[in-house]
């Protein structure tokens, strides 16, 4: 099967204006591990207002449209979801603070053009949590259907209640109480997070860039699934180049250090380094002297693979060995090892007798 | 025997792997059209395990590698090709508002006919289309958002139960696939209702009316109502495969389209009186 | 918020209108009738309360309907 080289694909996705220089066939594979990586509409905002979209063949063009249309489709509704969540917790007195991508359409501070957004992540004070879920179930947001054992995992390991589903529109809300599972022990003092709040001209709460940048390096560096991990870089990435100021870096570095993620920070500069090369990350690295030890290559290498869209069509060598690495790192984050091998068993053996004998019955 | 790349006209898949008698179909049907340059989507149908490969053999449809569907028995392959393509325009185009109806044109004129259970709208399409009228597609409208004129589609006509035979008696030489039986819609086969050189004559058409079909054996005379806008509306918008994607943009476009338009039930026992009745009554 | 984002298409066989909601992405007919108490629609029924609070009564929409007899509001 024809493929698509990393470097190449990785160059492209770093200076998209070099999508001149494609073939049809690149054009074809290049389309559909986008599409896989949900990066369509994002590659059309990119080429869109450097006037490079008009001299491309006309079926790409097309291509690109239809993405965009669906993305900006799904922001309208994004935007409606959040005003709804916010008006139904608001009536309990309630402020819900939008995370990363339903944060990056509802907010000015975020450039959002051609970003797809499926799920809503919010987060809530603690206390506020139960108030929170009765009031959104009690106006048609449905616990999506998890067993005694996941529902255990989501409250009392993990950072958030199970999924809510909206019963007519069929959104999908994530309500968070902190940003990484409590569990592990590095959940971050969500206090310094909620002092950065701000609320946007629509009346809607977001995070402070910093804060979201830092967010969304949590989200990356610390979880087993990096599914999307190429877009939540160019998120990263944008972020940065947008905000890009002392006060800006001192900001990110007083949330990194106070949270004790200086690690994963250095790891997140020279990942978006590696991809991307732009000054702005290039200067941080400078100014703070960040070298790459052994371990540290290593998992820059790892995540540099893994984040990749996984398509038949990319030649990706060793991205198994990297993504199942990644895998492994990110179930040592979030949780202690004795818990995490009492959670893998319980996992492992679901899994087992779902194989066996099918899906168990509702207990 | 493989076929690489399935010509729709508006827009290509390419198409990776398909079971042999499967790919024979696809060779029938789309095999006369040229290659575009660069393809939209990349589909296949492949054998839903190794296991399965052998032991009632069950396959499933791929578009980019995902899978959308449940699997089907193997003997319905090309059937799933087909559906898994409809399923493809309906979730990954949305540069067009798409209708569930048949499109027939006559002299740069079209009429649409939604697709409603019971109205005999595939034999309706077919012996149209070998009477004179162009097939612009069977099941699904392609309008444009902005001249709200509709495009035609390189695909063929689905047969249902009893409308196969019927075809087969009516003109012998149809090109139509094999027969897929025990399928969700019955026995089904695919008529290849133009070839590619008829196709390419083929070019917007401005809608003129919209008929919503019954065949009833028992009527002795036919039976025609007129259906105002509002219903032509609803029955339009509830059917389309698209329109809460493109939003306004469609509500634009098929209020003026339904404007401009005449709506009608028609009753029919004879398809001779239906082909007139659209003739007299619609085209200009 | 609503009001301001409702389309409306009166149908040239005068069969009713066609609204948009572009905010909710929501679409609504409205079914023109002679007989004085009520009105159907098709998705949602509306009260007229209901109709001036999801078209804005500031907007006068449901005003100009009603006065010019286009529609009759369904009571329940």
């Amino acid at each position: 099967m024809k493929q698509l080289e990393l470097e190449r694909f990785i160059a492209i996705i770093a200076a998209p204006k070099q999508v001149q220089k494609l073939s049809a066939s690149d054009w074809e594979m290049l389309l559909w591990v986008l599409d896989t990586a949900r990066l369509e509409a994002w590659l059309n905002a990119q080429l869109e207002p450097i006037g490079l979209k008009d001299s491309l063949p006309a079926t790409v063009q097309t291509r690109l449209d239809s993405a965009m249309i669906y993305a900006e489709r799904q922001q309208k509704q994004v935007r409606y979801e959040c005003e709804i969540i916010s008006s139904l917790l608001s009536e309990k007195r309630i402020t819900p603070l939008f995370l990363k991508g339903a944060a990056y359409v509802i907010s000015a501070e975020f450039n959002s053009a051609g970003r797809i957004c499926s799920d809503i992540d919010a987060l809530v004070k603690q206390d506020e949590l139960d108030v929170a879920e009765r009031q959104l179930k009690m106006n048609m947001w449905l616990s999506q259907d998890v067993d005694d054992y996941d529902d255990k995992y989501y409250r009392e390991y993990a950072h958030e209640i199970p999924p809510m589903m909206q019963a007519e529109r069929g959104t999908v809300l994530d309500l968070h109480h902190n940003l990484f599972l409590p569990v592990s022990g590095r959940a971050p003092k969500i206090e310094q997070f909620w002092a950065t709040t701000t609320t946007n001209d629509n009346g809607l709460s977001t995070l402070k860039p910093a804060a979201a940048l830092v967010h969304s390096m949590i989200h990356l560096l610390m979880n087993e699934e990096v599914t999307y991990g190429l877009r939540d870089c160019l998120d990263m990435q944008s972020i940065i180049d947008t905000h890009n100021s002392d006060s800006f870096w001192l900001e990110v570095s007083t949330l990194v250090v106070d949270n004790d993620f200086t690690y994963e920070y250095q790891l997140l500069l020279l990942l978006l380094d590696s991809l991307f090369g732009r000054e702005t990350v290039k200067q941080q690295i400078l100014a703070q002297q960040i070298t790459a030890d052994t371990k540290t290559r290593f998992w820059l290498w790892c995540y540099r693979k893994a984040v990749m869209p996984d398509h038949p069509h990319l030649c990706n060598r060793y991205a198994g060995v990297a993504r199942a690495a990644v895998y492994c790192r990110g179930h040592s984050q979030k949780m202690p090892l004795a818990t995490l091998l009492k959670h893998s068993t319980v996992k492992l053996y679901k899994a087992a007798r779902k194989a066996l004998v099918g899906e168990a019955d509702k207990e | 025997m493989s076929i690489n790349y399935l010509n729709l006209g508006l827009l290509q898949s390419n198409c990776l792997t398909l079971p042999t008698a499967a790919a024979q179909s696809a060779q029938l049907i789309y095999g006369d059209a040229p290659r575009q340059d660069i393809s939209s989507f990349c589909v296949a149908v492949k054998p839903a395990s190794l296991l399965r490969r052998f032991i009632k053999p069950i396959v499933e449809f791929e578009s980019n590698f995902r899978i959308p569907f449940k699997p089907l028995p193997a003997s319905q392959s090309y059937a799933l090709l087909e559906w898994g393509l409809n399923w493809c325009l309906a979730t990954g185009h949305f540069n067009h508002l798409l209708l569930h109806a048949a499109v027939l044109v006559k002299e740069g004129q079209a009429v649409l006919f939604p697709a409603m259970p019971g109205s005999g709208k595939s034999t309706l399409t077919a012996w149209l289309g070998l009477n004179g009228w162009s097939v612009y597609s069977d099941e699904m409208a392609v309008i444009d958002l902005h001249t709200g004129t509709v495009q035609p589609m390189y695909r063929p006509i689905c047969l249902k139960n009893l409308s196969i035979d019927l075809i087969q008696k009516w003109s012998p030489d149809a090109i139509l696939t094999p027969v897929c039986h025990d399928t969700a819609k019955g026995s089904v086969a695919h008529l290849k209702a133009h070839n590619w050189q008829e196709f390419s004559t083929f070019s917007p058409a401005r809608i003129v009316g919209v008929v919503f079909p019954k065949y009833d054996a028992s009527a002795t005379e036919p039976q025609l109502y007129s259906v105002d806008k509002l219903q032509t509306f609803e029955n339009f918008y509830t059917n389309a495969f698209n329109y809460h994607v493109l939003g306004q943009a469609s509500f634009d476009i098929l209020a003026r389209v339904v404007n401009q338009i005449q709506g009608f039930e028609v009753h029919y026992a004879s398809l001779d009186f239906m082909s007139d009745f659209l003739t007299d009554e619609l085209l200009s | 918020m609503f009001a301001a984002s409702v389309e409306m298409r009166p149908l040239a066989d005068n069969s009713g209108i066609v609204l948009f909601d572009s905010c909710l992405n929501q679409t609504h007919l409205l079914r023109f009738t002679s007989d004085a108490n009520h009105a159907s629609t098709f998705s949602p029924p509306f009260t007229s309360d209901e109709f001036s609070v999801f078209f804005g009564a500031e907007s006068g929409t449901l005003d100009v309907l009603v006065s010019r007899k286009l529609v009759i509001p369904f009571e329940h």
